[in-house]
């Protein structure tokens, strides 16, 4: 049967024609995410040897039934992630079915929560046990019925009156309290998720806070220990976190993304979507000074409905659509990270992912609203493709695998020993809800 | 209109603070037609009954909204066809009005539309709230100046900063709301006069209605000022009047300075004047009107009006954003904005966009 492969990211053996007959589950040492993006949904599966993770395949379809980051036709997104998948099992020629799937809807909130545990020992030194009450305390908060907790990250440990504490096993101590970032999510999404992945045939092995997952690919230990804004512009949503003191210290998903900017030029410019999009693909600038008086004066040529003859307009004018859409975004953002009180927490500048963060002189503008240097974030990880590594729109796709198997390795260790925190907790939790 | 007369112009005082302000501005030009309205019958019993008109009877018996816009904007349906009566054939009405307030916010956007809709030009002038107010009543106050902005020809904000004069920290509230008061009645005489005589040195009814159109408002700021260098003080005054920190004169597109004096002033003030101004704004580029008043003897007077706010500002510029009403379900609605409306349609001309610069226009019009 000759087929028509996919995109191939590794160039490993996976140009072959596929085996009829796939071992029912892959390797141990694999592990997938499917990404259900609002302008693709992207699957990836990987290869993780020891600290390494070598991509075998990456398969993008474009997103149906999903807008702003939530599901709105079940079908039609099924029908896409079942694509992606089965293009991805295609070229690593593997049959996987379990996936580590993002959530990132704009429902999704996040909050810091605290739980305490009194160390009744008489030595007062304190043990796993003591920590693990302690996270799990911190994850008892009170939450609407329609909402649940689909991760919690611990922050730092208080012992009594000395905070900051990174690992307060065998400390000696009367109090222990345990700092943990929670981020939930409405149970309507989570559901529909599961029913999707039911619906094609996969299983979930751990539902992640898509921001969270973003910031394991692309953010280095020494910006999450310094302050850092993570922002992940996709199509249909914005995701903010603020990392600082080593931990996450605000999650914010907003319904707003690089669909907008297209959506204005096709209005700016009288245009259809597709053109537009290819406009801002081409053309886009976001921020003016990088654009010279004879540049604006270029003349481009945007289809139209009725695609007869094109219209004309200045790149000048896409431009300052553009502009003026990315400004207002990045503005919200820095708004939103003002109001949460972490603006002078974020010394080391504003790190772009996301489609969005491919647009040209995005960080520019980010340095003009935040007032701090920015970068584009690329995942730090293995692959021959330098087409993977260098993009930013797999940055949550990736970020999904690093995240994931950081969250399953935590997990294997606790089988091994009795240590439980927090990730494997959420971890737990999840594995309970498929 | 023979030349030099005054247009027909009624000033109509909307609300309880509106209705002040419009006696205060009164006494400086009482020239104009001054009308009163309010929900309130106690505060409007100090001006004439022939002037004046009490609206809403039936909704609050004549004792106030209870600072409630909805009951104000239904008290002023309530009275249409008075308050149309009153305004006549007037060509242009403006609508004094404080948008903390019920009646100011709820009844003042509605009687511009009334003025429109009897053939005249209405201007809401609007006295924003004191900065130290509830979160809510300025939230209510935003969006009586967006629904302000839909229905009249322009919005002109006075902002009830402290001017500089009574923010001396051991001010008495007393002397503080008496200078406010004061300084805004000077701003909005000062702008009455401006649309009333628009025709002398150089300034038009259409320049000047082309900065107060602008959308997200304009902000008036006035300065005096007499001895050495007179004119200069006066503008810089102008300019500093406390809402420059808010509102900074380099962000906004349009600038429109009107220089008043008595008959003394001469011109080589007024250019020394100028050369102060040329290095407050971005580009250097302003429209200009200078007025003669005998009256004012030795006393120079200058208003600012500033319009076409970049959007770097932050907080007042959302203020000022333009609203759209109409938010379809499930719409991004943040601050009061709904995001999905494309951003340069709702942002007036990016001042510092040099890519916009660059190219003739590229704001589409309102």
């Amino acid at each position: 049967m000759q087929q028509t492969l996919p995109f191939n990211i590794s160039g490993q053996q996976s140009l072959q024609t596929p085996k009829l007959r796939l071992p029912r589950n892959g390797p141990p040492e694999l592990v997938a995410a499917l990404d259900l993006g609002s302008s693709k949904v992207t699957c990836v599966i990987a290869r993780a040897e020891d600290d390494v993770l070598k991509i075998c395949s990456l398969a993008t379809e474009p997103s149906r039934g999903i807008e702003r980051g939530e599901l709105v036709d079940l079908d039609e997104a099924s029908a896409a992630a079942s694509a992606a998948i089965t293009k991805a099992q295609m070229a690593a020629a593997v049959q996987y079915s379990r996936y580590m799937v993002g959530v990132a809807g704009r429902r999704c909130q996040g909050r810091n929560s605290r739980g305490s545990v009194a160390v009744v020992r008489e030595s007062h030194e304190i043990t796993e046990k003591n920590v693990r009450q302690a996270l799990s305390a911190a994850r008892t908060i009170s939450l609407p019925s329609d909402r649940l907790i689909v991760d919690a990250v611990p922050q730092s440990f208080c012992v009594d009156d000395s905070t900051g504490v990174r690992n307060p096993i065998g400390m000696m101590g009367n109090r222990l309290d345990a700092e943990v970032y929670l981020a939930t999510e409405s149970v309507s999404a989570v559901r529909n998720i599961q029913v999707l992945l039911r619906n094609i045939g996969a299983r979930g092995e751990a539902i992640l806070f898509e921001p969270f997952a973003t910031a394991e690919a692309v953010l280095t230990d020494d910006e999450k220990e310094l302050g850092v804004v993570q922002i992940d512009i996709g199509e249909g949503t914005m995701d903010i976190v603020v990392y600082y003191a080593g931990g996450p210290r605000f999650a914010r998903v907003l319904p707003v993304g690089g669909g907008h900017v297209v959506r204005d030029v096709a209005v700016g410019l009288s245009t259809t979507i597709a053109g537009a999009r290819d406009l801002v693909h081409n053309y886009g600038v976001a921020s003016d000074s990088l654009v010279t008086a004879e540049q604006a004066k270029q003349v481009l040529e945007a289809p139209t409905p009725e695609c007869d003859i094109p219209h004309t307009c200045y790149l000048g004018k896409l431009c300052y659509i553009i502009e003026c859409r990315v400004e207002e975004m990045l503005e919200i953002a820095r708004r939103e990270i003002r109001r949460a009180g972490f603006e002078g927490h974020v010394g080391t500048g504003v790190v772009l992912t996301g489609g969005m963060a491919l647009l040209k002189g995005i960080t520019k503008k980010a340095e003009q609203v935040f007032g701090t240097s920015a970068r584009v974030g690329r995942p730090k990880i293995y692959t021959d493709d330098p087409g993977l590594r260098d993009n930013p729109a797999y940055a949550t796709a990736v970020g999904l695998l690093v995240y994931g198997i950081k969250i399953r390795r935590t997990v294997e260790k606790e089988r091994k020993s009795p240590l439980v925190d927090a990730m494997a907790r959420s971890y737990e939790w999840v594995r309970e809800f498929f | 209109m023979a030349p030099g007369e005054a247009r027909r112009m009624v000033v109509l005082g909307v609300g309880t603070v509106g209705c002040r302000l419009a006696g205060r501005i009164r006494e400086s030009e009482p020239e104009h037609r001054y009308l009163f309205i309010d929900t309130d019958r106690y505060p409007l019993s100090a001006y004439d009954p022939s002037d004046s008109l009490l609206i809403g009877a039936g909704e609050t018996d004549g004792r106030g909204t209870g600072k409630q816009p909805s009951v104000g904007s239904r008290a002023a349906e309530e009275s249409e066809v008075r308050i149309k009566e009153m305004i006549g054939e007037a060509e242009i009405v403006a609508v004094v009005a404080s948008l903390g307030g019920g009646t100011g916010a709820g009844a003042g956007p509605a009687v511009a539309r009334y003025a429109r809709e009897s053939g005249a030009t209405a201007v809401v002038i609007a006295l924003d709230p004191f900065a130290f107010e509830s979160s809510v009543k300025v939230q209510q106050a935003y969006q009586a100046l967006r629904r302000a902005e839909d229905l009249a020809e322009a919005v002109v904000r006075i902002p009830c900063t402290l001017p500089p004069s009574a923010a001396a920290p051991d001010a008495t509230v007393k002397e503080v709301f008496l200078a406010c008061e004061e300084y805004a009645a000077g701003a909005a005489a000062s702008l009455i006069r401006m649309l009333a005589n628009p025709g002398t040195m150089r300034l038009d009814f259409g320049d000047l209605r082309r900065v107060i159109s602008e959308p997200g408002g304009a902000v008036i700021g006035i300065g005096r000022g007499d001895g050495d260098k007179r004119v200069e003080a006066a503008i810089r005054q102008a300019c500093n009047s406390s809402f420059l920190d808010v509102y900074r004169l380099h962000s906004a597109a349009n600038v429109l300075l009107h220089v008043a004096g008595g008959e003394t002033l001469t011109l080589a003030e007024v250019e020394d004047g100028l050369r102060a101004i040329s290095g407050i704004t971005s580009d250097g580029d302003y429209l200009l009107s200078v007025d003669i008043r005998p009256e004012l003897m030795d006393e120079v007077v200058a208003t600012v009006l500033l319009s076409g706010f970049s959007s770097e500002k932050g907080q007042p510029r959302q203020a000022a954003d333009v609203q759209h009403d109409i938010a379809p379900e499930g719409a991004f609605v943040y601050d009061g904005v709904n995001i999905d409306v494309p951003t340069f349609l709702r942002r007036p001309r990016n001042s510092y966009s040099r890519a916009a610069r660059f190219l003739p226009d590229l704001r589409p019009g309102r």
